[in-house]
């Protein structure tokens, strides 16, 4: 399988802050991978490593590219939202267009069209007039419109209600994901997009402490409904996490084999967030 | 492969994003002095010069371009070239006001799109941070005068217009107020000029540009407290003037033409006839060319726009 990210040790510091520590992973073509931790976890330096508007320690390949030299030629394949706000201002929507057409080879004029005029964002409208939620619209409409291989979207729908925010996945996932894209995305709405990832990247404290993909990640990760009596041999199997629900003990396993747990009590399947929550306080 | 449009798709997004200052301004500096010359032509203000000027049978302007029209021809005097020194006098605000459209252009270039965070959006596209300095420069130091010169061109024709017809309702000649030719010839010698001075302080832009890359606020305090700070230090210290004396050198335009071989021409210089004299240009131009200070300040330039493109790489 190729691999449009490759990263050894990547690493990077502010001052005495260790935005990321000597993170090394792999993205292959034809996915969409999620990248989670909390605040300040080092996504988003991650991701300004990748597209190369951010300097970097240790060893990064970005198609082939050296991002930190080759920013703009990488720029031909790889688009990225990095947060709603940034679209010029001063730009009309259709100057936004005619610059876009301008610069960028690969992008295609009736595509982009073709997204806007399913949408009420009015072509002859300033920028600065359109709604947050057009605005997002407008900027999705330009990188489906432009054919590249890889699409990095840092919280792309931040502050949007969820009815957009459903609407821009979907039409992510219908109109533009295909076996010879990758989409690299970070958002703090877990559940939003848990259907839609192939894999995922948790984030600690600049540390990759997980990297899976998502067929995996449900039968590694087993949640235990823990029957009362049988405390000391859950205990015994080293959970990676313990909780409390309904007056019962719930632990979390990761690798323990389920029919091993199924007699200790209810076992369940983890949602993303859940596995999360229980794999950053694992690794605590 | 880039399209070949894109530098001049950068160039227009400057020209798009500066529009207020680079054409709105200047148009309306220029506006009011022109309605304001065809309120005092027109005799709607209440200092009357026609009637108080005391000159026989002048009672308004059309009497008045008569009477110079036929006292220049009686002298030989050239009367299209004092029309067009007429036209730039006033033009003259607008032209007064572009250094201060390119000193905050350049100041705000490459700082406001880290304000805003459009920033961003630019790095997106395949442009890399050489084509995007160089763009704002040549925006702000060659497409804004440009834009200026445009905007007085317009109303240089307007101002014409309205003079010409009010020359020929008062009874006064129409055709005289066009000396189209000397206008065009000037318009380019304008521009010439404003180019050669714009290579002549190329690294004091340049400058700009990068306290604009580098300021984390107030762009303008970066701009222009160090070179203070320089020729403070240099007084205190040393005793020296030789800093600023080369600022003003630069900035006068001084060191341009101060081992100039003019002779006979400097005195035309300044006149109108000067501007319509391309000896004069072709000398300047020679002069800058031979001058070693010319080719070190582009050097020097270069190396402060090498700095602007490293501080950009790393901006976000």
């Amino acid at each position: 399988m190729t691999n449009v990210v490759e990263a050894r040790n990547l690493s990077k510091n502010f001052g005495d802050f260790v935005a990321l520590d000597s993170a090394s992973f792999d993205i292959p073509l034809g996915r969409i991978v999620g990248v989670i931790g909390a605040n300040g976890a080092g996504k988003t330096t991650m991701l300004n490593a990748i597209l190369g508007i951010a300097s970097y320690d240790g060893e990064l390949s970005v198609m082939g590219l050296n991002p930190a030299k080759e920013r703009a030629k990488l720029m031909n394949d790889v688009c990225f939202i990095s947060d709603v706000a940034t679209l010029p201002k001063f730009m009309k929507v259709s100057d936004v267009l005619d610059y876009v057409e301008s610069v960028h080879p690969k992008f295609s004029r009736e595509r982009a069209m073709s997204f806007v005029n399913k949408t009420s964002i009015p072509l002859d409208k300033k920028v600065k007039a359109l709604s947050k939620g057009m605005t997002t619209q407008l900027h999705l409409a330009v990188v489906m419109a432009i054919d590249a291989k890889l699409l990095v979207l840092d919280e792309p729908t931040l502050g949007l209600d969820i009815i957009f925010r459903k609407n821009f996945y979907s039409a992510l996932l219908e109109e533009y994901f295909d076996e010879e894209r990758t989409i690299v995305i970070t958002t703090h709405q877990v559940e939003e997009i848990e259907h839609i990832l192939t894999d995922v990247i948790f984030i600690k404290d600049g540390r990759i402490v997980l990297d899976t993909d998502m067929d995996s990640l449900g039968s590694q990760f087993i949640e235990l409904m823990v029957d009362p009596g049988k405390e000391g041999e859950a205990d015994a199997l080293n959970p990676i996490s313990k909780g409390a629900a309904f007056g019962q003990k719930t632990y979390v396993y990761k690798s323990v084999d389920r029919e091993t747990l199924k007699a200790l009590g209810e076992t369940r399947r983890l949602g993303l967030a859940d596995v999360f929550v229980a794999t950053v306080e694992g690794a605590e | 492969m880039l399209k070949n449009n894109s530098f001049i798709a950068l160039v227009k997004r400057e020209v798009l994003e500066n529009q207020n200052s680079f054409i709105k301004v200047p148009a309306i500096v220029l506006g009011i002095v022109i309605l304001l010359v065809i309120a005092f032509v027109m005799g709607l203000t209440q200092f009357d010069f026609f009637h108080d000027s005391n000159m026989e049978g002048v009672s308004d302007f059309g009497d008045m371009v008569a009477l110079a029209s036929s006292e220049a021809t009686k002298e030989g005097v050239p009367f299209n070239f004092a029309i067009t020194a007429g036209y730039w006098g006033i033009s003259y605000l607008p032209l007064m006001i572009l250094p201060f459209i390119v000193f905050f252009s350049l100041l705000g270039s490459l700082y406001e799109e880290r304000r805003d965070r459009t920033i961003m959006f630019w790095k997106s596209m395949p442009i890399s941070d050489w084509q995007e300095v160089l763009a704002k420069i040549v925006a702000s130091a060659v497409v804004a005068p440009m834009c200026v010169l445009a905007v007085i061109i317009v109303g240089q024709l307007i101002a014409a217009v309205i003079l010409s017809l009010t020359s020929l309702v008062q009874g006064g000649p129409f055709f005289v107020m066009w000396p189209l030719w000397t206008m065009f010839i000037s318009w380019i010698h304008v521009f010439i000029v404003y180019m050669v001075y714009i290579a002549w302080i190329l690294p004091l832009l340049s400058w700009l540009v990068l306290a604009s890359a580098y300021a984390p606020r107030m762009p303008f305090m970066y701009g222009v407290l160090p070179p203070v700070l320089v020729a403070v230090v240099q007084g205190v210290f040393f005793d020296s003037t030789a800093f600023l004396e080369w600022m003003g050198e630069r900035m006068s335009g001084i060191g341009i033409i101060n081992d100039m071989d003019v002779n006979v021409n400097l005195d035309k210089a300044g006149s109108v006839e000067g501007i319509l004299d391309f000896s004069i240009l072709g000398n300047l131009i020679g002069n800058v060319l031979m001058t070693g200070g010319f080719w070190f300040g582009l050097v020097v330039a270069g190396g402060f726009l090498y700095g602007a493109v490293e501080l950009r790489k790393r901006a976000i």
